[in-house]
């Protein structure tokens, strides 16, 4: 559905954010999107939204290219940002603005995202927290019935039940038509949302795989004492004993917590290239 | 699927744009300036000084020059911050739907509502002074060679108002005005060089006096005529032209 | 709903919907809840669901019936009490009995403490 080819982006010449990178996503699938600050994850969904022009190579979501902002691009494509500027009005007024122009938005999704949300339909946007905007702005991009959800760091601003409200939410509107890609630094929040992850690094993608590829090849445990040297890759001292990240040899998928995955490719990017099958490492 | 120009998506991109923008400062403004006549032209022995027609129609003029800008200038603000720039360029719409109900709302709507309005409220103070103060504002000529001189103007320059609410981020408008204003400061300077020197006295060209003075003088004869023509329409109508569609192609080309 | 990090999501979403087939919360014949509805519950993928449920499929607890859902085997409780046994033999006895040698502890004195849980359990 969306494919990237050695596609380079720089805000300044010779200094580029993105370095001819290649990425291939398909329908049905929750990617996240993880990266230090600053790596371009945000840039990178600018990019396929249309919002940023690249400076060399292609993409192409669903056979169309993003730069052309065509009306049946933009109509199957919802972009939630960091940071939004919302007109001064309801919340009702403003999914009445701005539905007529989703063909396949879904009034029943919208109010039902609300309530779960525990938002009033009457409440004045200028009113609201930056929390609550954002709850607005995700349950219209979730009601919206956009083949491809954009998120930049979704859960940032939500409160814990808000995320829990939020994860059931998505999980529930995810099927075999619809992409959704999160960038985020948050893992914890979306860990058991995705099913493939892109992890970008110094302009380039470190590690493009589905979970369960990864699960296959490595696993997490926690441990008194430290496991085997061959098996370990990477670990951190927690309360009570170490948290590994270990080759998984049994033969069978894992747990993988994905935020220490994240800590270890941050310090020892090579644990890729000694863990995974060739494909995996771009 | 049209992914030019669609009349249905169209009337949804000119409504949300209307909806988008507050007219409703711009009209108490503009009611401002009948209730500001009435007062201004009571003299000191609270009788009312006759109004010339000149005048609500110089004060229409001034608020529609600048008003108008302002509306203009401010027509792609929310271009200015992350969150309603990816919104705006995300909506699902053409860029010409976009920019063409914008350019609408701009150059025909508002000046079209900020004239019936005023015309409304003239009619409504009128009447009241009538029948109350036994004294009538004098309606306003729409016909005379002035209306159409103030048009011009107004729309001559409403692209520039245009354009610079794109091309700058912040401030918009202003940082406009003071480009344009010095712009066109240098440029009658130069159309001044060797023609009496660099001052604003009255050792004006010829040429600038008569194509400046003259345009719809119906006694020059035929060839300072197509002169006169030739200059504004070099000097002024193309430039101002392609100022208005450089417009669309920074929409279409925008970027965050 | 947070997860005991030490075996695979999908199995962990497989051994709790087993374990609440056991606790009669679906008796044999009815339907369980759809991928999406799980998905929902639990805050996952449905991807994930689907691994799930494909896998208690496979092991005879649920049944697909086309287009209308997965539903609970006639035997599907004591199939689940075997695949939680088998798990348990597998993966929670080792390291049990490891400890138990780690610690010296005898057969008697594990009997007294089960005795005394279960009478705890009774009261």
């Amino acid at each position: 559905m969306i494919d990237v080819q050695s596609m380079s982006f720089s805000y300044r010449k010779n200094r580029p954010v993105l370095d001819r990178i290649n990425l291939q996503m398909e329908a049905g699938g929750v990617y996240g999107v993880l990266g230090a600050n600053g790596v371009g994850k945000t840039t990178l969904l600018h990019l396929l939204g249309g919002l940023l022009f690249p400076t060399a190579g292609n993409i192409s979501v669903d056979g169309k290219k993003p730069m052309l902002r065509q009306p049946s691009f933009l109509e199957q494509v919802y972009y939630v940002p960091v940071e939004f500027d919302l007109p001064r009005v309801t919340v009702q007024a403003y999914q009445k603005r701005y539905a007529p122009f989703y063909p396949h938005f879904s009034i029943t999704s919208w109010l039902h995202a609300l309530e779960t949300f525990r938002l009033a339909a009457d409440a004045s946007l200028s009113d609201l927290s930056f929390g609550q905007k954002k709850k607005v702005i995700l349950s219209f991009a979730i009601a919206s019935g956009c083949q491809i959800l954009l998120f930049d760091e979704p859960t940032d601003g939500l409160d814990i039940p808000s995320k829990d409200s939020f994860r059931r939410l998505l999980s529930a509107r995810i099927d075999e038509q619809r992409l959704a890609i999160i960038a985020t630094h948050h893992v914890h929040d979306v860990a058991m949302l995705l099913d493939h992850l892109i992890v970008l690094k110094a302009q380039h993608v470190l590690l493009e795989s589905s979970l369960e590829q990864l699960t296959t090849h490595l696993r997490t445990v926690t441990t008194v004492q430290l496991p085997d040297a061959d098996e370990l890759l990477y670990s951190e001292r927690i309360p009570g004993g170490h948290h590994c990240l270990l080759r998984n040899t049994q033969g069978q998928e894992g747990p993988l917590d994905l935020e220490l995955l994240f800590k270890a490719l941050q310090s020892h990017p090579e644990i890729i290239q000694n863990s995974l099958p060739y494909e995996q490492h771009i | 699927m049209n992914n030019t120009f669609d009349v249905r998506r169209f009337v949804q991109v000119f409504r949300l744009s209307w909806q988008n923008q507050p007219i409703l400062p711009y009209l108490v403004l503009l009611g401002m300036i009948p209730l500001l006549l009435f007062f201004f032209f009571i003299d000191a022995h609270g009788a009312y000084v006759n109004l010339q027609s000149e005048t609500p129609f110089l004060m229409f003029n001034v608020y529609l020059c600048a008003c108008g800008w302002l509306h203009a200038g401010l027509a792609y603000s929310e271009l200015g911050k992350t969150g309603g720039a990816a919104r705006s360029l995300m909506l699902p719409a053409s860029a010409l739907e976009k920019w063409l109900a914008k350019s609408l709302l701009v150059g025909v709507v508002f000046p079209f509502i900020i004239w019936l309005t005023y015309n409304l409220l003239f009619e409504v103070f009128g009447w009241m002074s009538l029948h109350w103060m036994a004294f009538r504002y004098r309606s306003i000529d729409w016909g005379s060679g002035d209306v159409k001189i103030s048009l011009f103007i107004f729309y001559m320059s409403l692209p520039a108002a245009y354009a610079s609410g794109l091309a700058w981020k912040r401030l918009g408008v202003l940082k406009g005005l003071v480009f344009f204003v010095v712009l066109f400061i240098v440029l009658f300077q130069l159309a001044l060089i060797g023609t009496g020197g660099f001052s604003f006295g009255m050792e004006k060209s010829a040429l600038l006096e008569q194509v400046s003075m003259s345009y719809y003088d119906p006694q020059l004869d035929t060839h300072t005529q197509v002169l006169v023509r030739l200059f504004w329409m070099i000097g002024v109508f193309i430039p101002s032209f392609l100022l208005l569609l450089s417009t669309y192609f920074f929409t279409r080309e925008r970027t965050l | 709903m947070e997860f005991q990090a030490q075996t695979a999501i999908w199995l962990q979403i497989a051994r709790q919907v087993a374990t609440r087939i056991m606790a009669g919360e679906w008796p044999p014949g009815e339907r369980i809840p759809s991928v999406r509805e799980l998905a929902a519950e639990l805050q996952v993928n449905p991807n994930t669901v689907v691994r799930s449920v494909t896998f208690l499929q496979d092991a005879g607890i649920i049944v697909n019936q086309r287009g209308i859902g997965y539903f609970v085997a006639d035997d599907g409780v004591s199939k689940a009490r075997d695949m939680r046994k088998k798990a348990f033999t597998e993966e929670l006895l080792p390291p049990f009995f490891k400890t138990i040698d780690e610690l010296g502890i005898q057969w008697d004195e594990l009997k007294t403490w089960y005795q005394q849980h279960q009478n705890n359990s009774k009261s």
